[in-house]
């Protein structure tokens, strides 16, 4: 779910400009002993291709997917971007590595605090938004940013695929992602209720309205559609007419909430916010009210992320399967 | 003609030219267009409902039927922008007043700022996350600089004048701004709170908020409607007012402190709507001429029509989502002040 005050802090990207000339020339210093990859890989993004030939060893990690993928890969980011509004204890399905460095956004990406960690490949999301940071960045480490539509959430087997490419681990991506997917493979067995139900993955941000994943294609409805479960063709058709990922509600479209199953994060609030949604009460689906964590999973999914929320999502699927 | 309008002359001779008949019809006229953009906002949202289950709900509400529960929830909104409304719409007119200057507005006495930060401490210190309980630090915050801008501006020989009102206030606001600011900045929390509040949105704003703030918008309304006097002598200048017998600095304390209880329950509300308060005066002196007994309720009509009309335009104008009516409201109010802005007529507070 695009969270609002990235709109904000978006704003503040371009204080990192100070930055360029004093890092130098550090980036390149382990090329002679790096590993050759067997075929140079590219990989396209919102700011054209990045090649690499050899296996980066020194990663920084921007946006929460790219961290877990990399974690889930067994490799350790030097530097990874944190979640402010993540419980203090932490993202629930990560362990991050000693020694790793957090990264705050709260100013934008801090270009100078990542190249200070001497990284040899940064790998971005949906922060990474603003060409002049790339441009920095990219000028002195290879920097993989998001998808063209800041909108749009990759798949999390396209970013483990790519991962596995990059670190010239591909046996071991293609475990990653049949672990995983066997995992709601066997869910989906276990509730085969689920198939033909509908889904609908939303957000109150409250005293605003609602913001509803409306893209089959999206990161995020592909678990669902693993599940057996189809995206409400109402959504769907407000996605295609809209043509954005993500759609904005006034709180009087209750009509596009009517799923068999709503998976639901009040933002910014609590249930008895709800009482600002006309007809909540009255919905007909299974309503999944879910804490941030569990929808920052399901929304922008992961191999460590989507155990953890399947977990926390399992009882109102039994009772979608069972309705 | 127009030219001849500037701020010092005596007002008598320039409404007597407008009819006291003609800007009575306006009135009613104004009172209409208020009657009419509060059905639309009944009767017109982002889910169409039939009018006639508009009318049935209205009549015997089923609060578990989903069309009347929409038809139940824009009632609450109405309400908040005619409240909004009212109160910015006298409150912008006061300071314009009582500065003299036409460009004065609860955002530039930095009365917003103060209320602002006001709101955040109230999330960030004190943990409440309830809208209904810590509007009463809004309001507070509001009431807080008021007093802090007119006493730095009392500095100094002159007292508080206009400029230096205005001076304290942009300075003062200033710095509370850049608090506010480093507080929302290195506490995602107490962004996503505070979000509900600086949208600049009248939805999602329910009966317990609009019933604690009301009266304090009834209240300081009546009061600041029997300050058009006051405003007319605070008008001729301070030396003109003095030698008229009037008691400058209580007047000004006097009519100030209906526009503080008014920009106070407003930001409460609905947060930083403040354009509506700058524009509308403006409008209301195209009307009025410079008499701030007209002035005064020509504005508590028109702001609210204003901001309910933005309102219904940014329920329809973005489907399937909304346009907070602060966006909608800069939007069309702005250009519309700059081609007043561009008749010296305009100029007259």
């Amino acid at each position: 779910m695009r969270r609002p005050h990235r709109l904000l802090l978006a704003a503040f990207g371009a204080t990192s400009l100070l930055v360029t000339t004093a890092c130098g020339a550090a980036g390149q210093a382990s090329d002679e002993d790096a590993r050759k990859l067997p075929a140079p890989v590219s990989v396209e993004h919102r700011f054209g291709t990045t090649t690499l030939d050899t296996v980066p060893e020194r990663i920084v990690t921007i946006d929460l997917q790219w961290t877990d993928v990399m974690l889930s890969m067994g490799v350790e980011p030097v530097g990874y971007s944190v979640d402010t509004l993540m419980p203090e204890t932490g993202v629930p399905w990560e362990t991050i590595p000693e020694g790793a460095t957090a990264l705050s956004l709260t100013d934008g990406v801090p270009v100078e605090q990542i190249l200070a960690l001497d990284p040899d490949l940064v790998v971005a999301s949906f922060s990474l938004t603003d060409q002049a940071t790339y441009d920095l960045l990219s000028a002195r480490v290879p920097t993989i940013a998001g998808p063209p539509d800041a909108d749009t959430v990759i798949p999390w087997q396209e970013l483990v695929g790519t991962a596995g490419k990059i670190l010239d681990k591909t046996e071991q991506a293609t475990q990653v992602v049949s672990t995983v997917e066997g995992q709601v493979a066997a869910t989906a067995a276990e509730l085969p209720g689920l198939a033909g139900k509908t889904f609908v993955l939303a957000q109150y941000v409250v005293g605003d309205g609602l913001t509803v994943v409306a893209d089959e294609q999206d990161g995020s409805s592909l678990f669902f559609q693993q599940l057996g479960m189809t995206l409400l063709p109402e959504v769907k058709a407000e996605g295609e007419r809209t043509g954005d990922a993500r759609i904005q509600l006034s709180t009087e479209r209750i009509d596009l909430l009517r799923g068999d199953l709503l998976a639901f994060l009040i933002n910014g609030g609590d249930e008895s916010d709800l009482a600002d949604i006309p007809g909540f009460g009255e919905l007909p689906g299974t309503v999944a009210l879910l804490d941030y964590p569990t929808i920052v999973g399901l929304n922008t999914p992961s191999p460590l992320s989507l155990p953890y929320s399947l977990t926390q999502l399992r009882p109102h699927l039994d009772t979608a399967a069972a309705a | 003609m127009s030219r001849t309008l500037d701020p010092a002359r005596p007002v008598t001779t320039a409404t007597s030219r407008r009819s006291r008949r003609g800007l009575l019809i306006g009135l009613a006229a104004l009172f209409a267009a208020l009657l009419t953009v509060s059905v639309l906002s009944v009767a017109v949202g982002a889910q169409s409902v039939p009018l006639a289950t508009v009318a049935d709900a209205l009549r015997d509400l089923h609060s578990d039927d989903t069309a009347h529960q929409i038809v139940a929830g824009r009632l609450p909104r109405l309400a908040a922008g005619l409240l909004v409304g009212v109160a910015l719409g006298l409150a912008g007119a006061i300071m314009q007043g009582v500065t003299r200057n036409p460009l004065a507005d609860p955002g530039l006495l930095g009365v917003n700022a103060g209320a602002s930060l006001a709101v955040v401490v109230a999330i960030n210190v004190f943990g409440i996350t309830t809208a209904a309980g810590y509007i009463w630090f809004g309001f507070a915050g509001a009431t807080l600089v008021a007093v802090l801008v007119y006493g730095v501006a009392s500095f100094g020989r002159d007292g508080a004048t206009p400029v230096k009102l205005l001076l304290a206030g942009a300075a003062i606001g200033a710095a509370l701004i850049s608090i506010t600011t480093a507080v929302l900045l290195t506490d995602a929390t107490t962004f996503n709170q505070y979000r509900f509040w600086t949208v600049g949105s009248l939805a999602g704003r329910r009966w317990d908020l609009i019933a604690q703030v009301a009266p304090f918008v009834l209240a300081g309304a009546v009061a600041a409607l029997l300050t058009g006097r006051l405003l007319n002598t605070l008008s001729l200048g301070e030396e003109v007012a003095r030698g008229l017998g009037q008691r400058v600095h209580l007047a000004r304390v006097t009519a100030a402190a209906a526009a503080v209880v008014l920009c106070g329950a407003a930001t409460a509300i609905a947060g930083p709507i403040w354009f509506v308060g700058l524009l509308v005066p403006h409008i209301a002196r195209q009307f009025t001429g410079p008499d701030h007994r007209w002035i005064l309720p020509y504005s508590m009509l028109l702001a609210p029509v204003l901001l309910l009309a933005s309102d219904v335009l940014g329920r329809v104008m973005a489907p399937p989502g909304e346009v907070q009516a602060g966006i909608v409201l800069s939007f069309i109010g702005a250009p519309f002040l700059i081609a007043l802005m561009r008749r010296r007529r305009a100029a007259a507070a």
